[in-house]
């Protein structure tokens, strides 16, 4: 069964436990999220006929807490870029309250704003991975489009925290979602980059500047923070990312499931078609650069592995003067949705890199950053493992007059 | 051209471990095929691998058991090939960071001299299904079995150290003594749980580059090692005199032809660094804890039979050379047998015996306490080692005491004087020959007199008493 919005619906979305914390809460998902049986292809030919056998930890979580899960929106292939993503008007169109998206470079974000929603990519190592279907294992978070902030604290609250079974988690200091109290005040510095605005066109910057008037209405004090690394996030990113991304797509071999091109004479022929067959374009380029690096030219990789080492350690020094860090979180100019090539889609993500980079949690607030009646979204990044005080403050927000 | 030989191994080791290196699934081998499986080792998409413990404890031991420096940060690698018996496109190997580096073993060389031989790394890796190739009417199919796939292994990378196939195999063996002393694996070629391949290059002799290397896979014992090497040796010095070059390729040993054929290109898939596993630190507490586990190496209990037992080197050597032989060698002593006489025995007799029996020193019926009633007899002289042979054999039949199958046998030895003295006169009127040449300095004939003598006493008389009667008889007349 399916829709313009979903391509597989779950034909009986009432969960075993209906009085959970999350209870009558319709949470449609992104189909690299391994929900036993379902259809997972994660948008890509290489997974056709791949259903999972078990549910992913979150996915178990969440029905534990009484959510109810409608069923798998579309996304762009493997995860790289939103090309064909749905995740987003299934929350403008109010199918559903709550999407799970996988966010690598600034999904989540970007598509909260495109549907003028809440968005919240957690601490890296913070939520389990175990069940997704990923590409860049050491960026992707599970994360989320919301109607509401507390609604991104309730369900982080119930998918967050230890997974036995996931041993690339952080052993301690994890975020406690569910000790979220609206804490007010917490968030007093806040810093913008201007290597980062620079790159804004006029029309973004005043957009950008009113959000920030608002903030200081509220008490919040704006500092510059020069961050002349900034540049590299994008390069350090991509030679990262798509070389880790070529190393993981090498699972897909359309042995046991994925499209298998027909007629070969051998298994190295079955290889060599169907992996030839089953990628679409944009990420097929993205691996080809990503096996330039793993093949030809492996100091490059190493080189972008000590670079973002350093980018954090420069983050991580950037938060020593302020709380949070504010951008806005897509460009009116850079459409992600109709990026056609690797280069399209960095652009489209430059805002949001940052935080993927480094594994910060950020979140973006809806309403706030608007060029015309675009929503460009207003990022607050947090330093790793702050998602508590992002989340707080992300509510305080939504409350008018808190602060003199 | 005199060439000299360039030789480094590579041994993969499969660790004696209760689970796989990144699932619970028991590491065992079964018959019945994916009876092991899980949604990790066959790696089904969103499966995330869970280091084991014990199996990196285990990987520890077998560094140290070869004098490996434990590193204070090892991760693993997706290391890339596409195959059919690697579901995921990589195998979890270390390539970046090992576990340990810088290790070393001791060998005894062809002149008898020591020689120290240096291991580059040791890292751990995931094994990869196996492939069962049959037939299918016409069709010719291949079958993907997942019981091996996940199972932890070691590889011990050593330096190009080694000069000739007896260094090899002399290494090889050491390998094996050091870690199954260790008891972190079985290390048997035989049955595949420890693997080798050779890297053979040849140079001038005399010089110091490292010409192109030769790899040599598929060999199922350590005289196959040494097989495949001396035949690859003979092979490159043929085609460099021909003034032909050595490409760089991997090549299979036949063991049935006894050559080595061409398998495939070098190949080196590239590794990235896994961000799902996590990174592995030791403390230098956490590796002293482990390091307390080893129990007494080879070369410390050999030097230590010298000092307290007065063995040879060489007795010494062979008593440790395995664990359980130590063992059984040390309680023959314990219960009062002389040292030199339990080596003896122990490499002359009893381990033919054992290996025809097919039995295990660990395991076999022929208990050391019941050895020791046997030795003691034979070293009161109740019974000669004649005797002492047949009641061997015996006793790996019967649950009988030594002493109890001597007494059904008759196998009392025949001490009485009277009537030793009265066998051999009996020899010596019958064989007046050998009484002359014996008089005449001739000393083999006294040997023979008394094998007489034993053949007449149905091979009950004590022969030392023997000799010293006939030699009273001789002085006597």
């Amino acid at each position: 069964m399916n829709d313009t919005l979903f391509n597989f619906i779950n034909s009986d979305p009432a969960p075993a436990h209906s009085d959970g914390p999350l209870k009558d809460l319709r949470i449609s998902l992104h189909p690299n999220i391994s929900v036993a049986k379902w259809p997972t292809d994660a948008g890509s030919a290489a997974l056709e006929n791949f259903r999972p056998l078990e549910d992913a930890t979150v996915v178990k979580r969440l029905k534990d807490q009484g959510a109810q899960l409608q069923g798998l929106t579309r996304m762009g292939e493997l995860g790289f870029g939103v090309a064909s993503d749905t995740a987003h008007l299934a929350i403008s169109q109010k199918k559903s309250d709550a999407a799970l998206v996988v966010d690598t470079m600034g999904e989540a974000r970007y598509l909260s704003a495109l549907a003028g929603a809440w968005g919240f990519k957690p601490s890296y190592g913070s939520c389990s991975r175990l069940g997704l279907i990923g590409l860049v294992p050491s960026m992707e978070c599970i994360s989320t489009i919301c109607t509401s902030p507390r609604q991104m604290a309730d369900i982080f609250s119930a998918i967050s925290g230890q997974d036995a079974n996931d041993f690339s988690m952080l052993w301690d200091g994890l975020p406690e979602f569910g000790e979220i109290k609206e804490k007010t005040g917490q968030v007093r510095q806040a810093g913008i980059i201007p290597e980062q605005l620079a790159e804004l066109d006029e029309q973004e910057k005043k957009a950008f500047e009113n959000a920030l008037d608002g903030l200081t209405q509220k008490g919040i004090t704006i500092k510059e923070c020069s961050f002349p690394s900034y540049p590299l996030f994008k390069s350090v990113h991509q030679t990262a990312g798509s070389t880790e991304a070529s190393s993981a797509a090498g699972r897909y071999d359309s042995v046991r499931y994925g499209r298998r091109a027909k007629g070969t004479a051998n298994w190295n022929d079955m290889y060599l078609e169907s992996r030839k067959e089953m990628f679409g374009s944009l990420v097929k380029s993205y691996l080809f650069q990503g096996a330039y690096f793993q093949y030809k030219d492996y100091d490059t990789f190493e080189h972008a592995a000590r670079l973002r080492g350093l980018l954090v350690k420069q983050c991580r020094s950037l938060f020593k003067d302020v709380d949070i860090i504010l951008s806005p979180a897509r460009r009116r100019t850079c459409d992600a949705l109709q990026a056609a090539s690797v280069s399209d889609v960095y652009d489209a993500f430059a805002l949001t890199l940052p935080a993927s980079v480094t594994g910060s949690p950020a979140v973006c607030m809806p309403g706030r950053v608007m060029a015309g009646d675009m929503d460009l979204g207003l990022q607050v990044m947090g330093p790793h493992l702050s998602d508590e005080m992002l989340l707080n403050f992300a509510i305080e927000m939504t409350q008018e007059n808190t602060r003199n | 051209m005199s060439y000299e030989a360039v030789i480094g191994l590579e041994i993969h080791v499969q660790l004696n471990c209760p689970t796989k290196l990144f699932c619970n699934c028991a590491n065992v081998a079964t018959e019945q095929a994916n009876s092991h499986i899980c949604p990790i080792c066959i790696w089904v998409p969103g499966a995330v691998p869970q280091l084991s413990e014990s199996a990196l404890k285990q990987a520890a031991l077998t560094c140290l058991a070869l004098n490996c420096e434990i590193q204070e940060e090892s991760g693993f690698d997706q290391k890339v090939y596409y195959y059919p018996d690697l579901p995921k496109g990589f195998q979890l190997s270390q390539h970046h960071k090992p576990l340990s580096r810088k290790g070393w073993l001791d060998i005894t060389g062809e002149d008898g001299k020591s020689r120290r031989l240096r291991i580059h790394h040791i890292h751990m890796e995931e094994d990869v299904a196996k492939l069962v190739h049959e037939t299918e009417g016409q069709a010719r199919i291949s079958l993907v079995d997942f019981n091996r796939a996940g199972a932890p292994l070691v590889e011990i990378v050593t330096e190009p150290d080694m000069r000739s196939s007896y260094e090899a195999m002399a290494f090889l063996r050491a390998v094996r003594t050091q870690i199954r002393y260790a008891g972190t694996a079985e290390c048997s070629m035989e049955s595949g749980t420890m693997r080798c391949d050779a890297n053979i290059s040849l140079r001038p002799a005399g010089s110091e580059e490292f010409f192109t290397k030769v790899e040599v896979k598929n060999m199922n014992s350590v005289k196959a090692v040494g097989s495949a090497i001396a035949y690859e040796i003979e092979r490159q010095s043929k085609l460099l005199d021909e003034g032909q070059p050595v490409t760089m390729h991997t090549r299979l040993w036949d063991p049935e032809k006894n050559v080595t054929t061409y398998m495939r290109d070098k190949f080196a898939g590239p590794c990235v660094p896994d961000p799902s596993v996590p990174r592995i630190r030791m403390s230098k507490a956490q590796i002293d804890l482990l390091a307390e586990r080893l129990p007494e190496m080879p070369s410390v209990k050999q030097a230590r039979f010298v000092e307290q037992f007065k063995l040879t080197e060489e007795e010494a050597a062979q008593m440790s050379a395995e664990r359980d032989l130590a063992d059984y060698f040390e309680t023959l002593v314990n219960a009062g047998i002389t040292p030199h006489t339990a080596a003896q025995w122990m490499a002359g007799r009893f381990l033919p015996v054992l290996k025809e029996q097919q039995q295990e020193i660990a395991s076999t019926s022929l208990t050391p306490d019941r050895a020791a009633e046997l030795l003691s007899m034979l070293e009161k002289e109740v019974i000669n080692a004649k005797q002492a042979r047949k009641i061997l054999l015996l006793m790996f039949t019967s649950e009988k005491t030594a002493a109890a199958i001597a007494d059904e046998k008759g196998f009392k030895q025949l001490t009485d004087p009277a009537v030793l003295t009265a066998i051999l006169e009996q020899v010596m009127a019958d064989q007046p020959d050998a009484v002359a040449n014996l008089r005449s300095g001739k000393k083999q004939a006294a040997s023979f007199l008394i094998g007489q003598a034993m053949q007449q006493s149905r091979g009950k008389a004590n022969p030392k008493l023997l000799a010293d009667l006939l030699e009273n008889l001789m002085g006597a007349n």
